[in-house]
């Protein structure tokens, strides 16, 4: 017989039974803390929301007599609660009251509460509480003290500190984020959207960033741009069309678009022929942004691009000036150009062209002509049927559109 | 003298290969726990309104391949719709349904031919036609012939897909409707790291739904199911977390996982030659980046609660799908079998790659074969019956030990479950030893003898009607 040492099996096994005892009992009292801790939190905050209702009511301005006698009772989660509205089902706080809550809070009083847990506290996320709600205060100290936990080691504490910052909409929170992309580029596509909401006062800052010599930081530099860039800016993006990554090169289109001046016409049309789809598909975009339908002879001449991304945006742009692309969709209807003929069906049917021209052919205004391009349509065999457009048709324009259809054919 | 030498061999090997995975589970169990507590926290925190708001958002292509689903096609569809996300289109794949799927379709979104550019760059088999809804111009249906398993929907879906994230929704599947939000919020923080991403989905079975929004959930108490949400809580919570934690994530579930559109170009899309796809595509996706040394990648899973999907709800619907899921498994170890303990794989091919062959492998027959063999060897009287038992309430209570710290870890963050149903999933944690495990266990022997016999196919269990 061998030794099985059962006695040791059943050792382990007691200590087993004792964690599952433990672990049942304690997930028991869980669920049951959990669920009247939620309780509490509920009721206070429906606690506070009175209160402020009572006071926007009464005031609606926050002095010191209307502050003081609830505020430094409010814990930062609770802050955060009314200022995100993050518990709305407990109570939800309108624009005036969050107004009110929030300028009780900036005073140096209430700061220095705040600074002291977000520097001192051991707990890790009271931390980050505080810290949220430093950057709902505005103060110049928050600043000071969301600069210095930016850098912590600590992930969440730094992140936080950066989303807190944004809140923060001055041109000194904007550096020190600024400067903390140029450190940690992985935070990068965070910092730029949180920096979208700036003021346009950031755009210096901005535009050296277009200078660095990491491209990523470049485009995100640009699409920032976009918003905030002004016209004596835009001899820069003009010449960040000719950078070396396409990456960069595309978002400098795609600013030049957005911003719609016209002395970039010429750059953009230059861009048309860029050696990167990316960019052409960008400036096919761009130059319909700035010029319009006049754009549209040089659009035209990519739809025989080698990338059907690029012939998608020429698409898109006949879409967008449908009456000035008729003369060329009417040419290449006829011609060999299988492509062109497939999208210049598309871009008749996503217009909704296609139902202009049976109301022409009804009405007998321009019949000819939209015989001749509904004809064209036709021939070409590149449309899926007109069914979807004929049954968007009233029945009985339907039915005499068909009628004058097959008679001229 | 042979017989009675195996089993004390068996027992020794068995048991110490029991002890060694409850100290895993146990600590993957804490692992995840902590790991759910400050994810979840981070959730609490993050100012959703913001990442709404901005221009600079991450567009998403929402790809829902569907075949024969037309009880749960409209459901699914609408919570996509519903989703609180500010740029997604939607493309539906109709996989040669041969039920009302196409036409449920058809009724809600008045569907319409195009004649889109269509390239195949992924393997996804005929596709009949391409259609545009009028009512909702952001969805596309490709209605295509059934054949290259869910991968080649998926593919098709892929092939029509212009924005630069990819989400796989079932067609079965409720999402909540901040789950992308959610989801893609954590991408943001590091886009260029974070190649593939999912988060906890649950069991719909008992809740009510209407237009896509779940009105009541109330937990299913059918026991099948009941099982399954434990297993489910056991899955995500208590061992992708921790392998998440060490970018060891084996798995993107296909129920909801989104994943960057350029890595997917890299890796030609999902593979039609497994019998599952998401597994597998996981898988690749850990090893093309270790062979492109690309550094600092990151395949991720959360704890959120993203939606909800179907699961079997009698004992031969559950045998048929954990005989698919086995296969799978088999499959992927099979053409992966280099990265295990390879150190170019990291914790992936030290942590994740060795419990796969070990326990979802070979688990089953070492589980199997001792306890038989243990049996056997208390009735010839080789070992006593205090033996036996002291070994049997080993493996009862060591599972029950594992699946409670992860319950308690989910309820600790999450108040989704009530009080009694809470209970309930306590007390079937006892007696899961009992029955359950076993059907599995079969499910699994299945599923291996299946793998054999080189079967493939991507077999569907029959789902009971939904109760209007």
């Amino acid at each position: 017989m061998y030794n099985y040492h059962a006695d040791i099996i059943w050792s382990i096994n007691a200590m087993l039974l004792g964690m599952l005892i433990v672990t049942s009992v304690v997930i028991f009292a869980c669920v049951l803390v959990k669920s009247h801790l939620s309780q509490m939190r509920r009721l206070a905050l429906i606690g506070i929301k009175k209160n402020v209702y009572e006071m926007v009511l009464a005031s609606g301005k926050a002095s010191e007599a209307v502050c003081q006698p609830f505020i430094s009772t409010i814990t930062p989660q609770q802050f955060i609660d009314i200022a995100t509205n993050r518990s709305i089902e407990a109570a939800f706080f309108n624009d005036s009251e969050q107004r009110l809550l929030k300028s009780c809070f900036v005073n140096p009083e209430e700061v220095a509460r705040l600074a002291k847990i977000a520097t001192r506290s051991t707990i890790k996320w009271r931390r980050i509480e505080a810290i949220i709600c430093l950057g709902y205060t505005e103060s110049r100290e928050a600043v000071e003290i969301l600069k210095k936990s930016l850098y912590s080691k600590d992930y969440d504490i730094s992140y936080f500190s950066m989303v807190s910052l944004g809140l923060i909409k001055t041109v000194e929170s904007a550096r020190i984020l600024i400067d903390f992309l140029k450190k940690d580029l992985s935070a990068g596509a965070k910092i730029i959207s949180v920096l979208e909401s700036f003021p346009k006062e950031i755009s210096d800052d901005v535009i050296k960033l277009t200078e660095y010599h990491d491209p990523v930081v470049r485009t995100w530099a640009i699409r920032l741009l976009s918003k905030f860039a002004v016209d004596k800016d835009i001899f820069r993006i003009e010449k960040l069309t000719h950078d070396g990554s396409d990456e960069v090169r595309a978002a400098a289109c795609d600013c030049l678009g957005d911003l719609g001046n016209k002395s970039a016409e010429s750059v953009l049309l230059k861009c048309l022929e860029d050696e990167s789809w990316s960019v052409r598909r960008q400036a096919i975009f761009a130059v319909g942004k700035v010029m319009g339908d006049a754009a549209l002879p040089e659009v035209i001449k990519l739809i025989n691009d080698s990338s059907w991304v690029v012939i998608d945006a020429v698409k898109d742009a006949m879409v967008d000036y449908i009456e000035a692309a008729i003369p060329y969709i009417e040419r290449f209807l006829v011609g060999e150009d299988e492509i062109a003929k497939k999208y210049s069906v598309l871009a008749l049917e996503k217009s909704g062209y296609m139902g202009k021209l049976f109301n022409d052919i009804f009405s007998g205004n321009d019949r000819d002509a939209a015989v001749r391009l509904l004809k064209g349509v036709m021939r070409s065999k590149s449309h899926a049927g007109l069914d979807a457009a004929l049954n968007n048709l009233d029945p009985a324009v339907r039915a005499k559109v068909l009628e004058l259809l097959v008679n001229q054919e | 003298m042979f017989f009675p030498k195996l089993v004390y061999i068996i027992f020794v090997v068995s048991f110490g290969y029991f002890i060694t995975l409850t100290l895993y589970y146990i600590s993957l169990a804490l692992i995840g726990s902590f790991e759910e507590a400050r994810r979840s926290r981070q959730g609490e925190e993050e100012d959703y309104s913001r990442f709404y708001l901005s221009p600079l958002n991450m567009s998403v292509s929402i790809i829902i391949p569907t075949h024969n689903e037309e009880e749960w096609i409209i459901d699914s569809l609408k919570s996509v719709m519903n989703l609180n996300y500010p740029e997604f289109e939607i493309i539906v794949v109709n996989d040669g349904s041969t039920d009302k799927t196409f036409e449920v379709l058809n009724d809600m979104l008045k569907l319409r031919p195009i004649d889109a550019m269509y390239i195949k760059h992924y393997k996804d088999g005929r596709v009949r036609g391409i259609l545009k809804s009028e009512t909702f111009p952001y969805i596309t249906v490709i209605d295509k012939d059934a054949g290259h398993k869910k991968a080649g929907s998926v593919n098709a879906g892929l092939n029509m897909a212009k924005n630069d994230y990819i989400c796989v929704v079932d067609a079965d599947t409720v999402l909540e409707r901040d789950a992308l939000l959610k989801v893609m919020a954590q991408v943001e923080k590091e886009p260029d790291k974070i190649i593939g991403i999912g988060s906890y989905f649950g069991l719909v079975n008992g809740f009510k739904i209407k237009d896509g929004t779940i009105v009541d959930r109330s937990f299913s108490y059918n026991p099948i199911i009941a099982y399954q949400n434990i297993e489910y809580i056991r899955s995500f919570i208590g061992t992708r977390l921790a392998w998440s934690k060490y970018n060891a994530m084996p798995n993107v579930a296909g129920g909801f996982g989104v994943w960057r559109r350029d890595v997917m170009y890299e890796l030609g899309g999902y593979s039609t030659e497994f019998t599952c796809e998401d597994v597998e595509l996981t898988f690749r996706a850990h090893d093309y980046v270790v062979k492109n040394k690309e550094k600092g990648y990151k395949i991720l899973m959360m704890p959120y609660c993203s939606g909800w999907t179907e699961g079997p709800s009698n004992i031969l619907s559950l045998i048929l799908q954990r005989n698919r899921w086995q296969r799978v498994i088999d499959e992927t170890i099979l053409k992966y079998r280099y990265m295990i303990c390879n150190p170019k794989y990291g914790f992936f091919g030290f942590f994740t790659m060795p419990y796969f062959l070990l326990y979802e492998v070979f688990g089953v027959f070492v589980e199997v074969v001792s306890i038989a063999l243990v049996a056997a060897g208390w009735i010839m009287g080789f070992l006593q019956r205090d033996v036996f038992f002291a070994y049997f309430a080993f493996m009862l209570l060591s599972q029950a030990f594992s699946s409670l710290l992860c319950i308690l870890s989910f309820i600790e963050r999450d108040r989704i479950l009530k009080v009694r149903y809470v209970m309930y999933l306590v007390m079937l944690t006892f007696v899961e030893f009992f029955w359950y495990r076993w059907i599995i266990s079969l499910a699994k022997l299945m599923g291996t003898f299946d793998f054999l016999r080189k079967k493939r196919s991507y077999d569907m269990y029959v789902r009971p009607k939904r109760a209007s």
